[in-house]
């Protein structure tokens, strides 16, 4: 036992002791009957949740539909966003006509948007993908017209000089350049997208993670509901680790820029 | 002395220089007070290699930007081949201080842009960037990327991009070691050295290094501090081919004797340190 | 590194603390006075809000020395998480959310039931989308509030007619959201309670089926209050209770106004009303049907994985309050 401690690097030791330590004192606090044990269950009890959830079926088919929502809505709104972006980035009369427009709507929150997409586009999937396109949208256009437009001008001086054309500046050069920018918008996009897709599927859906997380509320279910929780967090520690690892992979060059 | 004089060869056919500056003056925006440049000429044969020496903020780099087509001239002309500079182009490829390879793409991806720009099959790129990575000794560093790499090698990958635009005849060099150490420096001079005299190119190298300027060029133009105008040009008449050997020959000695006895008049001018004027 | 594993858990340690100390203070009692005279009541829009609406009109809390500060929300599910989370001092909740108010082990007092009746819940469906009778709703997107009556009727209708919760679609929609869904046809049928159905009727016209079942459901619309209300200031109590009373006294007599001032708030013409009056019960009481009921409903919602498997159900005669009702009138309750 000892012996296999001491193996254990105390960076690791810092990293694995505090979240067992943290649920066995949580176990302990909630266990102890000073909160209402329905309220504030302990991890085993959202542990068993989940379980029960998983036996139930409807822990996987929410979480894939979800993802689903979160996909192509992260999918589109990075379109969106990478477009538009390269147009203000590029353009000085759409940078101003257009990048005051959106600046008009970044600031108003998601959910102050719930009530008129369902007006527009009623309860079906359609708004649902709406409201993440929606917010996926400003954070990757932001970092996108931030990085086109303030592509190094040496950069775009040394392809000219090298005999490039407008149209290979911008492919070869300006959106090379941007791509690091880019990718840190899109990372902020999907932590974006998450909470836009529990926005959306609070109100008129009928499955879906956010869907459970309401009706766990409606009833009570708090064990249910924290495991519902941890299971987003999976999937939005997932997603971000897949995105980090694609941008490595795709752009191993990004840490030079 | 009269450029059609200076220019006249053989057979009374009148020699069009590679680049001719023609009295350029450029100021610019925001500050109408100061010219960056003042009423500057000089020519540079084909083949030729000239530098421009001066203090720091003399102007230098603006005449490489003029010649590149980045900054147009406010007054007078920036001539090549006899016809007038309307932007950048392959025709005059330019080597920077802090060398300004794209990150995004690997050596092999940094020396065939030009040769891509130009339209070549892929294949020929690939071979004409090859060659190029070769003669700068980089084989085998092909797939890295400028962030890996050193100060020295990453101006190597710098000088072999510009040579690989083969159209180019004309190579402006913007400081080019002087981001290096002293060793690498020497190193990659003598690099450049061998490469002149081997591919013929017409090259304008600015620098402040008086060492470098008298080691590489076959004319210097020793430039006034602030505006820059033309102060002296001095042939440096030195044999070919020169190596670091050289620094220590006579004729380099009383040659860098004048240069150094002019530079010093501009700094001083600068500086305004009158207690060193006296002397 | 070591140092820094002690930090961690140090903190850990000191969120702990915190929490239990929280814990501790909730549970302190504050300063105890005879009388609260200025309260919060949450109320939700419907029919069975009628006494509430006429003791505000004719200020029969007032007449009681009572302030009233009035919060609305989207339904009774929602004027109980008012009440629980301590931002209301009554309101107005039906039966079914009280249910998981006792699975829980969470406290909340019905005071009194101030209406009831079997055909305020319906279920309104889309002709133009098939459905005709009760058995076409299978495999039909309908919405409904979950945990509320809305939820529970619809599983009784459904059972009613041979089908299951399975069957559906079920889409979870707050009540003032659903006309709008069936009119756009985002959804095929929705059961909740009036005005709700009556508008969507109204614009829907011919395109609309009412799929009513009378007698399905006689669901008691209570005034749920805290916990702490009830052990502090019981006169309090009463006299919302009295002002109640006058309200049902003066639906009785004076009918005609009574119905124009539900009329204002419900947003139903006085002759809709007067049709869905005849319905409702008017009359303060505490039924001990309604914990019968009550226990039907838990374990339906134990069914329905809304409550732990092993969940118990609880006494529910816990959840009433029955000291102010009794006297006032001994014969209006029945529990014991």
């Amino acid at each position: 036992m000892i012996p296999f401690i001491k193996k254990l690097s105390s960076k690791r030791l810092a990293i694995l002791v505090p979240i067992p330590l943290f649920l066995l004192l949580w176990e302990i606090v909630s266990r102890v009957g000073l909160y209402n044990a329905a309220l504030f269950p302990p991890p085993s009890r959202a542990l068993l949740a989940l379980i029960e959830m998983l036996k139930e079926g409807t822990l996987l088919s929410d979480a894939f539909i979800s993802v689903k929502r979160v996909s192509i809505g992260f999918c589109l709104g990075s379109f969106a966003g990478i477009s538009i972006g390269t147009l203000t980035g590029r353009s000085k009369f759409f940078g101003i006509t257009l990048g005051q427009l959106i600046q008009l709507f970044r600031p108003i929150p998601v959910i102050a948007f719930v009530s008129l997409t369902i007006i527009f586009f009623g309860l079906g999937e359609f708004s649902k993908y709406f409201l993440i396109t929606w917010g996926v949208f400003f954070p990757v256009w932001l970092n996108t017209d931030t990085g086109i437009s303030r592509v190094e001008s040496s950069y775009l001086r040394a392809a000219q000089s090298l005999g490039a054309n407008t149209r290979r500046l911008l492919t070869e050069v300006i959106i090379p350049a941007a791509l690091p920018y880019i990718a840190a918008g899109m990372r902020i996009g999907i932590a974006v997208a998450y909470i836009c897709l529990i926005v959306a599927e609070m109100t008129g859906a009928s499955e879906g993670l956010g869907y459970r997380i309401e009706i766990t509320r409606l009833v009570f279910r708090i064990d249910k509901m924290i495991g519902i929780l941890v299971v987003l967090g999976v999937l939005g520690a997932l997603s971000d680790g897949a995105f980090v690892w694609f941008r490595n992979k795709l752009l191993p060059w990004h840490k030079w820029i | 002395m009269d450029l059609k004089e200076k220019y006249k060869m053989k057979g009374d056919s009148v020699v069009i220089p590679k680049i001719s500056v023609r009295n350029l003056t450029v100021i610019y925006r925001g500050n109408h007070d100061t010219p960056a440049v003042q009423d500057f000429s000089f020519n540079v044969p084909a083949g030729g290699f000239t530098s421009l020496l001066g203090t720091s903020g003399c102007g230098k780099s603006t005449i490489i930007n003029a010649i590149a087509g980045f900054v147009p001239p406010t007054k007078g002309q920036v001539l090549m081949d006899g016809n007038p500079i309307m932007g950048p182009g392959p025709d005059r490829v330019v080597v920077f201080q802090d060398y300004v390879l794209f990150p995004w793409k690997t050596v092999l991806g940094n020396v065939e842009f030009g040769p891509r720009m130009s339209g070549k099959s892929k294949n020929d790129c690939e071979n004409i960037a090859k060659e190029y990575i070769e003669l700068v000794g980089l084989r085998g560093y092909e797939h890295k990327y400028p962030g890996e790499l050193s100060g020295g090698m990453a101006q190597r990958v710098g000088l072999a991009r510009a040579l690989a635009s083969e159209e180019t005849g004309v190579i402006l060099m913007d400081e080019p070691f002087g981001s290096l150490d002293a060793q690498t420096r020497l190193i990659m001079q003598e690099l450049l050295l061998k490469i002149w005299e081997d591919l013929h190119k017409t090259i304008v190298f600015v620098t402040h290094d008086v060492d470098e300027a008298i080691l590489l060029a076959e004319e210097i133009i020793i430039m006034t501090a602030s505006p820059g105008r033309v102060k002296k040009v001095i042939d440096v008449p030195m044999s070919r081919p020169r190596s670091y050997r050289d620094i220590a020959s006579a004729e380099y000695i009383q040659i860098k004797g004048e240069v150094l006895t002019l530079i010093r008049e501009e700094t001083l001018k600068i500086m305004n340190v009158s207690s060193l004027v006296k002397k | 590194m070591k140092r820094k594993i002690w930090i961690g858990i140090t903190i850990v340690v000191v969120v702990v603390i915190m929490l239990v100390a929280t814990a501790l203070m909730n549970g302190c009692a504050k300063q105890p006075s005879p009388k609260k005279l200025d309260l919060v009541l949450a109320v939700n829009v419907t029919t069975y809000s009628a006494p509430v609406y006429i003791a505000l009109a004719k200020g029969f809390w007032e007449e009681e020395g009572l302030k009233i500060t009035r919060k609305d929300f989207a339904a009774g599910r929602f004027c109980l998480d008012a009440i629980l989370g301590g931002k209301a001092d009554f309101g107005t909740v039906a039966e079914a959310p009280m249910v998981f108010v006792g699975l829980t082990g969470q406290k909340a007092l019905i005071i009194a039931t101030m209406a009831s009746g079997d055909n305020e819940m319906k279920v309104i469906a889309r002709k133009d989308h098939g459905i005709v009778s009760p058995l076409d709703i299978k495999g039909k997107k309908v919405a409904a509030l979950v945990s509320t009556v809305s939820e529970f009727f619809l599983y009784l209708f459904l059972n009613e007619h041979g089908m299951t919760m399975s069957n559906i679609n079920l889409v979870n929609l707050k009540p003032a959201e659903m006309p709008n869904a069936l009119i756009n046809g985002d959804i095929d049928a929705f059961a909740v309670w009036e005005p709700f159905v009556y508008n969507a009727g109204k614009v829907l016209n011919e395109k609309a089926t009412v799929l009513s079942s009378k007698g399905l459901y006689d669901i008691p619309f209570n005034i749920v209050i805290p916990e702490e209300l009830a052990q502090k200031y019981p006169e309090t109590i009463k006299s919302i209770l009295r002002g109640l009373v006058k309200a049902e006294q003066f639906i009785g007599t004076n009918r005609k106004e009574a119905l124009e001032i539900i009329s204002k708030e419900v947003g139903l013409s006085t002759d809709v009303l007067e049709g869905l009056a005849k319905d409702i019960k008017f009359e303060l009481m505490l039924n001990n049907s309604t914990i019968d009921l009550m226990e039907r409903e838990a374990k339906w919602a134990i069914e329905a994985g809304y409550a732990p498997k092993d969940a118990k159900i609880p006494d529910y005669r816990s959840l009433f309050y029955t000291k102010a009702l009794k006297s006032l009138n001994p014969k209006a309750v029945t529990i014991e």
